[in-house]
Parts: structure tokens; sequence; C-alpha cells
């Protein structure tokens, strides 16, 4: 007796029974019969009451044995049996008679079955044959040793893997089915049968349609739904709502709903409740999935997928990524021995899933550069007066393009969110070149900064919007880690774009401070990205911002490390040598020049040519500072001093290119910048404050055709001629400042003879 | 699978009212069928009478001459057809019979009976010297070794019809969240959810050959929960 009380239940712990062969605890066997049947599903068992006995049926099909009941559902009895003649198994179903006694029923079925044998697919269980018996309608179909779907779910959820591997070959079935026009209209679990080497196979392709349930068909015959069609209503937690409302609009779009449906089963164990949770709040699952799901159930069928293809594309891609090999040789094994076209169904794209990216990705991310690129084109191009407009402009295109996007995006979702991540993004841009334009121009003009700032606050406010709107279309799967990262990876991207490419022009108004708190920022900001993407690589845009980030990092670093000039360092010269040489000038195009000697040139790498203050203007300096911006002794016209780092510090502080101030007592001294056309110069001019006529009297005034143009150098007050002035027009005044901005034309090219009378 | 084969199968699934009221119109294949039914089950009450103190040859006489007694005289007519259970039927007819066979004991000789089932006594007898003392009633001991029995049933159809039973059987009695299917797949050289399909597709076959042996049993096949219950009680006490 020893070795029997060796054996224990590895259930339940207790001693096996004694002298039973199959060494099994049999309080446990029962235990297990009995949880894994819920008294309900004991209605439907054959075991309760037949709806027909088998002995009858056995009469009824000579050619066949009938064995054993198989089941017994809404859409009829189902019973194993062994064909004869070609010596296989086969299901025999017989429909309801009750459902039976409809009008018109034997021509719809006739019809309808004539078009289901039709269907021979490796993932459809085949019709073999239908007809009528003594008023018994019966479908022999292609017997599937194995379990459904709801066997399986019964005990909860599948694991995502499992549930990935099982949708694919369902979206395969619904895909060819749909192409031949026919929708199942009752995809459940039970409906879905894995058989023993875990191929899966969608049964009752139709049946739906052939019992005329919600009223599908026989409404369109007799005008009138019959009241038998109505009292069934199919199976109500899969069904689509169109299936409900409007029954003769449903098409195969009803069909990836329910699928949806079975999918969401699959993966929480749950049927969808209201309001609809996405999945991974209940379980632990790749978000991806929620996206997927969301859309197949979403209640509009132009929002779900509108081909069971895309579905399946998409599903094996998460699989791919997720799983890796282990899903890809689940979902291979899956059908080890099928036809061709069975292990056609399960193979998966390598190139989709090696990529990772759907398109839409890719989309959002080429959009952002292009945006991006084209931003720091034209602001290097521009100038600040212009941004107002660029602004706005820019502004909007992108309304306009969002906007678009949107109407297009009324047939898809997918539309949708790309429109609103490109509002989001956009927003960023325009408000970063808004704030950017604002701080860095602060000797516009009042109606330029007042521009400016409307087109700042748009782009916030736009921004906000975009925001919102993603926020919204992804309300159900919120976990904006991802996004944030993402965030963090562009800004560690645009401020060393935006710094190094506009040093020349945004350096010199950027204190030194600023510039290292940029630069900081950027390598913070890289490291932010890098850390939260690989906290969220599996949420939306993770992975991306560790990548982005990352190249972000190692590009700062080799910066860094290499001791090239940081953007930080734009318009510092950081060479004692430099000031023994150097003097600084200002040259005719407005501009101030240093000149140096090769030496220095050499030290740097840098060509002072390259750095000059390219201000555009005509300016008289009035202040230089150190690093710090305390005041440095430093003499213009030797170049002597004691600084060893110097910045030129222009005050008043540069105005918009294309102008100049100056100070005289109404008299034009100076230009100015040929910019654009030439001999087309633009300028502005400073009135004494004590000039009251001029601030007072603001008009255009045309220079007569032919007036000269006298260019005078603050420095040595030497005149010169420079050409012809053909029109003036003094367009802008301040009061407070008696700033008076002048806008002339002239010719270009010394006119003999003739003096300047630009006066006033 | 041979065509001989078909007829029993189907009958596996009339239920024994139904079988009782053929052989008392004189079917033989009724009565064939009941003998099959009655294979099944013999080992309780034998057991049972074992466990009353009757010697081995007795039980085994008796049980003989029970069988026979049911279907010589009009013992079927007992059978309530509506709220029948051929486990409480069988029980009480017995009972009924030994009573009346006490009386008569000597009148009767051993194997006189025109029917004698070829059955294995000796496998019966196992359990039977060790059980220990038990406060427990004979009738309770009779309800367990019918479950064991109406399992054992089963379990041998499944052997018979399933490939490969003795590989998937232990999973019958475990919960599916004790069962590792990746490490069965692996064994068994499968995926594992194909390892997962054929271990529900057992339980499911299982399921299905245990409600319907069940509901041979009973008088009305919507009590087959009620009676899986009941067996459940009797063997979990």
């Amino acid at each position: 007796m020893e070795p029997e009380k060796k054996s224990l239940c590895p259930e339940c712990g207790n001693p096996l029974p004694a002298g039973g062969e199959h060494h099994l605890c049999l309080a446990c066997l029962m235990a297990q019969a009995l949880a894994s049947r819920t008294a309900s599903e004991g209605g439907k068992s054959c075991g309760a009451t037949p709806l027909v006995p088998p002995a009858e049926i056995q009469a009824k099909f000579p050619h066949l044995e009938v064995t054993e009941c198989l089941g017994r559902g809404g859409m009829g009895v189902v019973y194993k049996a062994r064909q004869r003649s070609l010596d296989r198994w086969v299901a025999v179903k017989i429909l309801p008679p009750e459902r039976v006694g409809e009008q018109k029923f034997a021509d719809r079925f006739a019809r309808e079955a004539a078009v289901l044998a039709k269907l021979s697919h490796p993932n459809i269980v085949t019709v073999h044959d239908f007809g009528e018996v003594d008023g018994l309608f019966y479908i022999i179909m292609e017997y599937v040793d194995g379990v459904n779907l709801r066997d399986l779910l019964r005990e909860g959820k599948l694991e995502p893997e499992q549930a990935l591997s099982v949708v694919p070959p369902i979206c395969e079935a619904l895909c060819y089915a749909h192409e031949k026009g026919i929708v199942h209209r009752d995809i459940k679990p039970e409906n879905v049968l894995l058989d023993r080497a875990g191929r899966v196979k969608v049964a009752d392709f139709g049946i739906a349609k052939i019992l005329g349930v919600n009223g599908v068909d026989s409404a369109d015959e007799t005008g009138v739904p019959d009241n038998a069609t109505q009292s069934v209503v199919g199976t109500p937690a899969y069904s689509a709502p169109e299936q409900k409302s409007d029954p003769q609009r449903v098409d195969n779009r009803a069909d990836i709903y329910s699928l949806g449906v079975v999918f969401y089963e699959m993966l929480t164990g749950e049927l969808p409740g209201k309001p609809l949770e996405p999945p991974s709040r209940k379980v632990r699952i790749d978000v991806r999935l929620d996206e997927i799901v969301l859309r197949a159930l979403e209640r509009k069928p132009e929002l779900r997928y509108q081909q069971a293809s895309v579905l399946k594309t998409q599903v094996e891609t998460i699989a791919a990524e997720m799983g890796g090999a282990s899903v890809a040789d689940a979902a291979t094994r899956v059908a080890p021995d099928s036809s061709p076209a069975g292990s056609a169904a399960v193979r998966l794209d390598p190139s989709a899933a090696a990529l990772g990216l759907t398109k839409r990705r890719w989309e959002i991310v080429i959009w952002g550069f292009i945006l991006a690129a084209a931003c720091v084109e034209i602001g290097l191009n521009v100038t600040p007066v212009e941004c107002g407009w660029i602004i706005g402009i820019v502004g909007v295109l992108l309304f306009l393009m969002s906007v678009s996007l949107t109407v297009l995006a009324g047939i898809d979702v997918g539309r949708l969110k790309i429109a609103a991540q490109i509002v989001l993004l956009d927003g960023i841009v325009v408000a970063f070149i808004g704030i950017w334009c604002a701080f860095h121009s602060p000797g516009l003009p009042d109606p330029w900064a007042i521009a400016i700032s409307i087109g700042c606050g748009g782009g916030i406010l736009y921004c906000l919007n975009g925001l919102i709107k993603v926020g919204r279309l992804e309300s159900q799967t919120t976990d904006p880690l991802g996004y944030i990262a993402f965030f963090f990876a562009i800004i560690s991207g645009i401020i060393p774009t935006i710094f190094y490419w506009l040093k020349p022009w945004a350096a010199p108004w950027l204190s030194p401070a600023g510039q290292q708190f940029m630069l900081w920022l950027t390598l913070l900001a890289g490291i932010a990205a890098v850390m939260l993407g690989f906290v969220a690589r599996k949420l939306r845009f993770g992975w991306q911002a560790t990548v982005i980030g990352g190249l972000n990092v190692v590009i700062w670093l080799l910066f860094f490390v290499a001791g090239r000039m940081s953007p930080l360092e734009a318009g510092s010269l950081d060479t004692p040598e430099l000031l023994q040489d150097e003097t600084l000038e200002i040259q005719r195009d407005g501009s101030i020049a240093c000149q140096l000697k090769s030496s220095s040139i050499n030290r740097t790498g840098h060509s002072l040519d390259s750095e000059q203050f390219n201000a555009s203007s005509f300016l008289q300096i009035q202040k230089i500072t150190d690093d710090q911006g305390s005041p440095l002794k430093f003499d213009v016209e030797t170049g002597r001093g004691d600084l060893r780092r110097y910045r030129v510090r222009l005050e008043p502080p540069v105005p918009p290119m294309g102008s100049v101030t100056y100070v005289s007592e109404g008299t034009m001294v100076g230009l100015i910048h040929a910019k654009g056309e030439p001999g087309v110069f633009e300028y502005s001019m400073d009135h004494s404050p004590g000039y009251d006529g001029i601030t007072r009297h603001i008009e255009r005034h045309k220079l007569p055709t032919g007036a000269q143009l006298v260019w005078k150098n603050t420095t040595d007050l030497e005149e010169e001629k420079v050409g012809d002035i053909v029109e003036l027009h003094i367009d802008r005044r301040i009061p407070s400042h008696g700033h008076i901005a002048v806008r002339y034309r002239y010719k270009l090219g010394p006119a003999p003879g003739t003096e300047s009378t630009t006066s006033k | 699978m041979s065509s001989r084969a078909s007829t029993p199968t189907l009958f596996a699934t009339t239920r024994w009212t139904v079988i009782c009221d053929a052989a008392r119109g004189g079917d033989t294949a009724a009565v064939e069928a009941l003998e099959t039914l009655f294979s099944t089950y013999w080992r309780p009450l034998y057991r049972y009478l074992r466990r009353l103190g009757r010697s081995a040859p007795d039980a085994e006489d008796l049980v003989q001459g029970f069988f026979a007694h049911l279907l010589a005289h009009d013992g079927l007519c007992l059978v309530d057809r509506a709220v029948g259970r051929f486990r409480a039927f069988l029980l009480g007819a017995l009972k009924n019979y030994v009573a009346n066979e006490w009386r008569r004991e000597h009148r009767h000789k051993r194997g006189g009976f025109a029917t004698h089932l070829s059955v294995d006594w000796q496998n019966a007898e196992t359990g039977l010297r060790i059980e220990p003392a038990d406060p427990r009633t004979p009738d309770l001991f009779y309800d367990l070794d019918w479950a064991a029995a109406l399992l054992d049933k089963v379990l041998d159809d499944l052997a018979e019809s399933e490939t490969n039973f003795d590989r998937w059987k232990p999973f019958l009695s475990l919960g599916s969240g004790r069962i590792p299917y990746a490490e069965i797949g692996k064994e068994s050289g499968m995926s594992e959810s194909a390892a997962r399909v054929a271990v529900h597709r057992l339980r499911k076959r299982f399921r299905q050959r245990l409600r319907q042996e069940i509901a041979r049993t009973l008088g009305d096949g919507a009590r087959v929960d009620d009676e899986m219950r009941a067996l459940f009680a009797v063997l979990s006490a």
C-alpha cells in the first residue's frame, strides 16, 4: 500500500483513491467538470433535450453514421457524423425548425447556402452539402476536431500572444469572404473553432442571414420584418450597433466590429462595457492594441477599419514586435501541416515588423521635420519685422492644412489623429518662433511687437488646441509619457539647431548666461528624452524619443569634446591677440567689421568676416561689455583695451534689418544695408526729440528724383555721395520715442554735382 | 468503428428510463443495453453488500440474482420516470430484493439464474479490506462507489476513443491555472496554443461524455447539473 500513499493529487493534495486504474483524484475531476461548465450551458448541451433525437436524425441520413450531438445554439443543433462513402467525419447542422417556418425560407436557404458552399478557405469551415429532408433543413460541414474560442475563454482571458495569433487567421477568413460579398453577421467566440493543431477556423458563415436574424433579408423581401425574426437578436453583445438600428445596411464592417468584441474579450476576459474602457486599463498589454481594438469597436462604421486586412496587418506588426520569435513561431507552428495557402495565412511580413513603424508615425515624423526645416530656413532669411507676417502666413497655412486634413478625416480616424498631431507640432513651432522673435527684437516698433505677440499667442493657442485634440482622440489610451519624452527629444534638437544656425543673428542678443542656460537645457532635454523614452519604450513615441534624444546627446558631446565653438559662443571672439590688431569699422552696408590678422583667424578657425556683427545698420557703438555685461574700456578707434573676451553691445538695440537709426538734427546722415534688389535701400531715422516739427508732422516725403544720398560715417563724419534718391517716405512714427522710420529708394551710383536734399 | 459500434453509441445517449420501457416490452436489444448499463454500475452494489457484512460469494450471488430479478420479474415497473435516478433506484431495488431474498435464501441455489453477469469480482474487492472503521454509512459509500464507477466508465470510454489519452489524462483533474502549457507543448513538440487547445479539447470531450453518462442514469436530462453537484458533494465529503 506504500505506493498509493505516495501518490497525492497535485490539485488538492489528498491521496489518490485506491484501486482506480486511472490514478486521478475523482473529486478534482468532478470539480473541473463542474467548474468549467456553467449551468446555463447545461441547457444547451445535448444531454438535455435534443431538438430531434439522434436516432431520428440517423433515420433521415442513411448515408451518415450519426454518432453524437456536439452542441446546440440559437442557430440549430450540430451532430457529429461519419460519412460512410468518403469515410470522413462531418458535422451536420440542423437548422431550428421554428425558424424554418418563415416565409420564403426555403428560397433564401437555397440561395445563401449555394453561395456559402463556394467559400473555400483554410480558415473557414467548409460546407460540404446542404438540403432539406422532411422539413428539416440541414447543412453538412467539415468536422473540426477541437474546441471553440468560447471553451478557451471560459477560464478567463487568453495570453496576449495567443490572442494575437488567433486574430489574423480570422481576418484572413473575413477578408476572403468579404471579397466575395459575404458578411458573416454573427462573429462570436462560439463560431471561432480551433482544431487539434491549433488552426483557426471560422464557422457558420452567413447562417445568420439564412435564418434572417435581425430581420436581415426577411425584411427586404417581405417589406415588413417578421415577428419571428425580430424576436431573435442573434448575439447582442457581439453585434455592431448598426445591426440593431439599421440591419439592412449591414456590411463587412459589422464583422469587424464583432471581431473587435471578440478581440477585446480575448485580451481582457470581459465584454466591452459602457463606457468603453481600453483593454490596457484592465490588463497589462501593449497600448497599441488599445488603438486597434478601439478602432474596431468604433460605433460608426466609417470610423472603423474598412478592411479586415488592415486590422490583420496591424495586429501582426505588434505581434512581431512583442514576441519576436516566440509569437512568429507560435503563429507558424499553429498550422504546421496546412496547405500552402494556410501557411501564407499566418506568415508575418518581416519588413513591416523590422521597421516597427506604422506609416502614420512616419508621416508625423516627416511632417515635423519638413516644418522644422522650413521654419529654420525662414528664420535665416527674413528680418524680424517680417517674422510677424511669416508667423501669420505659416499659421494660416498650417491652419488650412489641419482643417483640410480634419475634413478628410471624417472618413478616417487615423487621418484625424495625424491632423491633430500636426496641429500640436506646429503649434509648438509657431509659438517657439513667436517667443523667440519677441525676446530678441526689443527694438521693434510697437505694431510689429504686437503682431509678433499675436502670432506667438496664436501659436500657443494652436498648440493647446492640438494637445486637446490629440488628447481627446487618444483619451482612451492616454499615457502621455511617450509624448513627453518625444517633446524633450524635439527640444534637445531644436535648441542647438536654432542657436547654431541662427547664431550670427541670435547670439548678440542673448546674454552669455542665457546661452549657457540654453546649452545645458539642450543636454538635459536630450538626457530626459532618452530616459523617459526608455521607460515609455512600449508606448507611443517612446522609443523614437530615446533614439532622437540619444542622437542629440551624442552630437552635443561631440561638439563639446571637440572643442568646437558651440552654439553658445557665437558672437564672442575669444582671443587676446585679436584685440591688438582689431579695428572695428562701420561698413557701408551698416555692419560693423573687425579686421583681423591672419594668425588670429587661424587660431579660432573663424573668419571674422563671418563673425561680423551683422547688424545691418549703421550704428554708433555706445557700450562695450564683457561676458557679465559690465562695461569695458575699449577704444573703437584704436582697438585697444584690456579685455580678453569681448562682446559688442549695440545700443540702442539693433533695429530690424532694412532700417537704420541715427541721431541727428533732422539731417539724414547714414545708411544702410543693401538687401534685396540692387538700388533699393531702407533705413529709419531718428530725429532729435527737440525737433518738434518733425515728430508732429510726419508725412511721406517723396524725394525729388535725382536727389543725392549722402552717407556719413559717424566716426569721421566724412561725407560720401552714394547715389540719387528716387523716392522717400516716412512711414512710421513712435511719438514717445521720437523715432521715425524712413524709407527711400535711390539710384545706385554717384550722381556728380547733386547735393542731398533729404532733410526733414 | 464498425457499423455495429454505431448502434450502441447512439444508445449511449439514451436514458435508462427509456431503455427500461423498451426492455419491459421485450425488446432484446434493450435488454442488452440495460445489461451494458448494469455492468457499469454493479460494482457499487456489490461493495454495498460487502459492507453490510455479506461474504464475497454471497454478495456475488445477490448482485447476480438482483439483476436477473430486475429483468425477469416486474422490477422495472418500479421505475418512476419523472424523478428517477438510476443510482437511487438501483439501491432501493437492491435493498428491497435483499430483504425478500433473505426470506427465501435457502430456497435458492447458487448459479441457478438464467442471466449470469461475467464480471471481474476480484477487482471489486479492492480497498474493502483496508478501509478503516468509518462512521459513514454504507449508503454513503455506495454513492461514493457509484461516482467512482461513473468516472471510471467515462475515462475508459475516452481512453478507447482518444489517441494518446494517457499523456493528456492528468490534466483533466487540474485547474487550468496549474497547467504548464508551454512546458507540455515543448515536451510534445507542439506550440503552446496547440497544447492549450489539446487540453481544452480533451476537457470538453470529458465533460460531454460525463454529462452524457450522467444523463443516462437520470429520468430527466435537465437535472444533470444537480446530479453532478450531488456526486461532487459525495466525492469531496
